[in-house]
Order: structure tokens, then C-alpha cells, then sequence
């Protein structure tokens, strides 16, 4: 996390070195990072190392790859990049690279929803295999930090000029991060695999860029996917540390019974990463199953939000065998998804 | 139950259709965004937000305002309808405008638009729906994808708005349909289509 | 203070997009937000843009702006103060 000034404004954000992208894209592929955006060598290096470490054969007809971005190669709207075709503008050709790439034998499927999308697409992938059509899903979340993101939150006074503060009394707004996250969604049940118990999505019907003062839609996700008897050992939020999303989901959180579970947000490590971010914190999820570890929320020091949930504030060893992962996005949009150890 | 499409909108050309018959045509100009909002007040719609909308989000509110006041689909739960939509350029025209004012004045009414699943939104503030959604990126309408994870999502929902919703520069194109399970009783009572990526095609391309 | 108001009406008209409106329709004494016009959130946000472009004035924090705001009348006088 830096701190940068863009237009005379200060701000906070998260972003990967070009240098330490592009050497390592070029020590891991021997491909022209030239050839490729930022985003897409970000992806084709994510994806590599879940093909390289599951071993599954993406030639295969019951292999799928579904990509989850919310404004793609929006950087090339600013800046002169001679050697990219402009139609990697659209979202369905970064896709089809990354595909091409790999040689993926079905088209991938591609999904922009918002900040929910990377939650969704394991969502989907869930769907998907549950109904046998697949046997092995990638899924990619990827967004990239850019002048037009920046600029359009600024625009919003949504960021904040430190470290951002999830439910804190005294937060100020999101800081935008960049990320690729993959992971391979498969039926097979093994030691340490993390389970997609349940999922919904639902939207507030309220406003398209501020949540339900009620948090309607996530609660209704959150009535959907604890329908079953499994209490979550702890959640991780949406927590972007807006003044309105950090209240709303305390109030859905209150209204769903969770307010004693124990929860974070991990946006103060590495920022919002819009379209990776339901992937990405889905992994820190599994992990901290897998680990027996939860992780501090940063920045907490006093309860931000007119009802109190029970923010995790020192990071450390407890076992845990389920969690619940929540996002909520522009466009009235919430998802959530309940993940249990085997 | 098997499911069944039991209405459609189409706009193209300048032209709105709802379930084939043609509701409002624009034959002044060849300005798409004029045509949306002559048949905005055409329509009646009494809705000011309309205005304030990017033209993406204003193509798929008139596409779904004819199928969502339609007498047959108001019997559905809106809290179970899901919402799931598709284009081929995201927000594109959208991020062109915004990216055009981030220079002197950056507008936060254009940027809040500059994501697909806004139009959505608007959809479902419009008309109370709270169910599933779900925006798919494709090069053309595909039909499959479609009718496949509508097929997935009526295992639990009582019924899906779905379609392809997509502005160019210089047109846009519309196609809602609404898709639910039916009793074979109720088959008989009206024309419904059958659910299946044939006849979504056929409605697309007639 | 009068041609104020009302080049204001036609402006607000035009940043917000509120097309069905018309400068006559508008109270400046009526609220803005809640009732009146009934803006939101993103109009705030659009009249502090409005306030720069149009009259070079900075605010930066939309709920500094909420008495400023208040209606097209308060939104008049903050200008006028300002340009002494």
C-alpha cells in the first residue's frame, strides 16, 4: 500500500511494479510482455500456476475457464499502447487471449457484475458443476488500479488518502488495489478442500450506487445461504470502509444474528479489487480455514457503525471450519457464499 | 413444470416491439438516443430518473417496462425473479464519455454508469425485483448460455428476465424475454414458447 | 441576486439531467433534497462539480455542502458571499 497524488489529490492504493511484472512474466512464460496488458500477463500468470499445480488438461471438453473483471483493459483508453489491438478493449477478448494461450478447448464465459463478480463466478462455477456439466472450472477474478477508476472514485469521494479503515469510527473511504486471483472449482472432495456449502446473490432494488440502508439484499442472501444448520466460524466482509457499505453490512450482519462471529476485512492489505476481490478474499478465506488462523481487520479502533459486530482486531490461531465470505457491489448487487473445511 | 417464455421486447432499428408487435418507431431520425426518449413519452412512463440514465440503462428499461407491466408476469414473486443479462461491449460508450470529462470536470453521474450490471439496477429499483442476477460478456448473443443458466437458476427461482442489452456507437440493440415454469394447464391457456435455445434464437433474429 | 437564481435553475436543470423540468417548476426556496426536487446522493455530488465549473468554487465534502444546498435561494447567497 502507497500513497500517490493524482490531480493535486492524495490517496492510497495498492499496485504491482511493472518491472517485477514484466521480468517475471517473461522468467515464467518466455512470452513478449509487450504482446500482452498488464491485466493479461496478471491473468496468464495467475491461471499458469493453478494449470501447473492442479495438473488438469484444459483441452478437455469438461474443462471450462470463466473470468470475472470489472473494467478489463480500461487503461487503454489513457495511455498509447501501439503494439495492443484496440479491441482489447472488450472484456470477451481479454478472455479469449488468456484462453488462446492456455488453448482452452470451450470458450470462455465472462462475467461483469460490479464488485460482486469475482464472488459470483465461483457462484456460477458452483452451478455449473453441481448440475455435471464440467468437471473442472478456473476461475479469474481480475481488475487493474487505472487513472479512470481512480479518477471515477475520486469523482464519488470514495477514496481515502491512508490505509483504509474497515468499520472503523473514523474511516474515510476505499483504497483501490490491483489483483489476479485464480482458483480451480471441482467436485472432488479431498483432505484440506475448501466446500461451496451454499450461495445466492440478490439485489436491494434501492440505488445504483449506494446499498440499502437495511443491507435488504445481502440479508437476503445471508437468510438464504445459513438456511442450513452450519454456524460460520468467522466472515469475511465486503468491508470496502465507505461510510455507507461498512453500516449496511453491520446492519445485515445484526439482522442475520451474526453480530458475535467474529469478522474482518482485508481491503487494508491490498486494497478494493473490484473484479478479483470475491476471488482473491475467497482464497484468504480457505486459507485461514486451512491454517487455522484468523486474520486482523486493519485500522479498527472503534466501533464506526450505529449496531456493533465483532471485528477481529489481532490476528492469530484459531480453528475454524467454516466461514462466510459477503460482497456487495454498484447496481444494488450482494452476494455471499458459505465455505466449509473438509 | 417445464418452462416457457411468456413475453418478449425487442428494440432495433429505431424500432420497439413487444411480443412481435410493433409499439413505438422513431422514422424522424436516425439519433438512437432521440428514439428512446420519443418512446420514453410515448409510452407514458412518468419515470424522471429515465434522464438521468446512461443510454444503456435507458434501452433496457424500455425493454423491460412492456414485459413487466404485462398482466401475465405480474403474478410472479419479485423477490424471486432473477435478473440475468448479456452484451458484447460492457459499458463501453459510457467509459468513453466519462474518460472524456476526467481531463477538467470528471462526472460522477457518468461514472457511476460505467459498469454493465447497472442497467440492472435501474431494472430492479424500477420494478421491486430482489432475485438473482448475473451479467454475461459475450462477442454475439448466445442464446445457449443463456437458456443454460436460466435452466439452473429456475431450480430455485420462480422466474428469470433475461436478454441481450447493447450500445454501439452509432445504434443500440435490445431483447428481454421472461422466462417461468409453467403448469401444462396453464400451456393451454395462452400461446407460450417453450424455453429453449431454438426458439430464443428465433425470437432474436425475427 | 435574481438573474443569479434563475441562470442557477437553468443550470441545475442541465447538470442534472432533470429534463421533465422546468426553470418555473422550481421554488428557490424550496428544499432540494428529501422533497422539492428530490435529489440524491449522485446530484449532490454532480452540484459541488457545478459549483466548480461554473463558478470556480471548491467544496470538499458533500456534507460541508448540506446547508449550502439547502435550496436554489442558499445555494445563491453561498455564491454571492463567495465572490466578495
Amino acid at each position: 500500500m502507497q500513497n500517490h497524488t493524482f490531480n493535486g489529490i492524495a490517496y492510497c492504493t495498492s499496485v504491482i511494479e511493472n518491472k517485477l511484472l514484466d521480468s517475471t512474466f517473461v522468467q515464467q512464460t518466455k512470452s513478449n510482455p509487450k504482446e500482452f496488458t498488464r491485466l493479461e500477463k496478471m491473468c496468464i500468470l495467475s491461471v499458469q500456476d493453478v494449470i501447473t499445480h492442479s495438473n488438469i488438461d484444459v483441452k478437455n471438453k469438461r474443462t471450462l475457464f470463466i473470468f470475472s473483471t470489472t473494467k478489463g483493459n480500461i487503461d487503454l483508453l489513457e495511455n498509447n499502447t501501439p503494439e495492443i489491438p484496440e479491441d482489447r478493449i472488450y472484456l470477451h477478448k481479454i478472455a479469449q487471449v488468456i484462453s488462446t494461450y492456455f488453448g482452452f478447448a470451450n470458450k470462455p464465459m465472462v462475467v461483469s457484475n460490479a464488485c460482486i463478480s469475482g464472488l459470483l463466478v465461483i457462484i456460477i462455477a458452483k452451478r455449473l458443476l453441481t448440475d455435471n456439466q464440467y468437471d473442472n472450472i478456473i476461475v479469474t477474478g481480475a481488475d487493474v488500479v487505472s487513472t479512470f477508476t481512480l479518477s471515477g472514485f475520486n469523482s464519488l469521494g470514495a477514496l481515502s488518502n491512508q490505509v483504509c479503515k474497515p468499520f472503523d469510527k473514523n474511516r474515510t473511504g476505499i483504497n483501490l488495489g490491483e489483483a489476479v486471483a485464480s482458483v480451480l472449482v471441482n467436485n472432488q472432495q479431498k483432505e484440506d478442500s475448501i466446500e461451496i456449502v451454499s450461495a445466492c446473490s440478490a439485489n436491494d432494488a434501492n440505488h445504483i450506487s449506494g446499498p440499502s440502508r437495511t443491507g435488504e439484499g445481502l440479508y437476503k442472501c445471508l437468510q438464504k445461504v445459513l438456511a442450513n444448520s452450519i454456524v460460520p466460524d468467522f466472515i469475511n466482509a465486503h468491508g470496502t470502509a465507505t461510510e455507507f457499505n461498512d453500516e449496511m453490512e453491520s446492519i445485515a450482519f445484526n439482522r442475520a444474528g451474526l453480530q458475535n462471529t467474529p469478522t474482518n476485512s482485508l481491503k487494508g492489505y491490498y486494497g478494493h479489487t473490484l473484479g478479483a476481490a470475491g476471488v482473491l478474499e475467497s482464497i484468504f478465506c480457505a486459507e485461514s480455514l486451512r491454517q487455522g488462523k484468523i486474520i486482523a481487520s486493519t485500522g479498527f479502533e472503534n466501533q464506526g457503525t450505529s449496531v456493533a459486530i465483532n471485528i477481529i482486531t489481532k490476528t492469530e490461531s484459531k480453528k475454524s471450519t467454516s466461514c462466510l465470505k459477503t460482497a456487495s457491489g454498484f447496481g444494488g448487487c450482494n452476494a455471499s457464499v458459505l465455505y466449509k473445511l473438509n | 413444470m417445464s418452462a416457457y417464455i411468456l413475453s418478449h421486447t425487442k428494440i432495433k432499428n429505431n424500432c420497439l416491439w413487444h411480443n412481435g408487435k410493433l409499439i413505438t418507431q422513431h422514422s424522424k431520425t436516425d439519433n438512437y438516443i432521440s428514439f428512446l426518449e420519443e418512446s420514453y413519452k410515448s409510452l407514458n412512463l412518468s419515470y424522471p430518473k429515465f434522464f438521468k440514465m446512461d443510454v444503456l440503462s435507458k434501452l433496457g428499461i424500455l425493454c423491460a417496462e412492456q414485459i413487466l407491466v404485462d398482466k401475465n408476469i405480474s403474478q410472479f414473486s419479485k423477490e424471486k425473479t432473477a435478473i440475468v443479462l448479456s452484451n458484447k461491449n460492457s459499458s463501453l460508450q459510457t467509459d468513453i464519455a466519462y474518460s472524456k470529462t476526467m481531463s477538467d470536470f470528471p462526472s460522477p453521474s457518468l461514472f457511476v454508469y460505467t459498469l454493465p450490471n447497472i442497467v440492472t439496477g435501474e431494472i430492479s429499483i424500477k420494478h421491486k425485483i430482489t432475485g438473482e442476477n448475473a451479467f454475461f460478456i459475450e462477442p454475439v448473443f448466445n442464446a445457449e448460455l443463456l437458456h443454460n443458466y436460466t435452466e439452473l437458476l429456475l431450480q430455485e427461482s420462480d422466474a428469470v428476465l433475461c436478454g441481450w442489452l447493447n450500445v454501439d456507437e452509432k445504434a443500440c440493440e435490445g431483447f428481454l424475454y421472461f422466462v417461468a415454469k409453467q403448469t401444462t394447464k396453464d400451456e393451454k391457456k395462452i400461446n407460450f414458447i417453450k424455453h429453449n435455445p431454438n426458439s430464443i434464437t428465433q425470437l432474436y433474429i425475427n | 441576486m435574481e438573474n443569479l437564481i434563475e441562470n442557477l435553475k437553468k443550470q441545475i436543470i442541465e447538470q442534472l439531467n432533470l429534463a421533465e423540468v422546468k426553470p418555473g417548476d422550481i421554488d428557490p426556496s424550496a428544499p432540494l433534497f428529501g422533497e422539492g426536487l428530490g435529489l440524491d446522493s449522485i446530484d449532490a455530488l454532480e452540484l459541488i462539480v457545478l459549483l466548480e465549473k461554473n463558478y470556480g468554487l471548491k467544496i470538499q465534502e458533500p456534507k460541508d455542502a448540506k446547508h449550502i444546498f439547502q435550496s436554489v435561494k442558499t445555494l445563491a447567497e453561498y455564491i454571492t458571499s463567495q465572490k466578495k
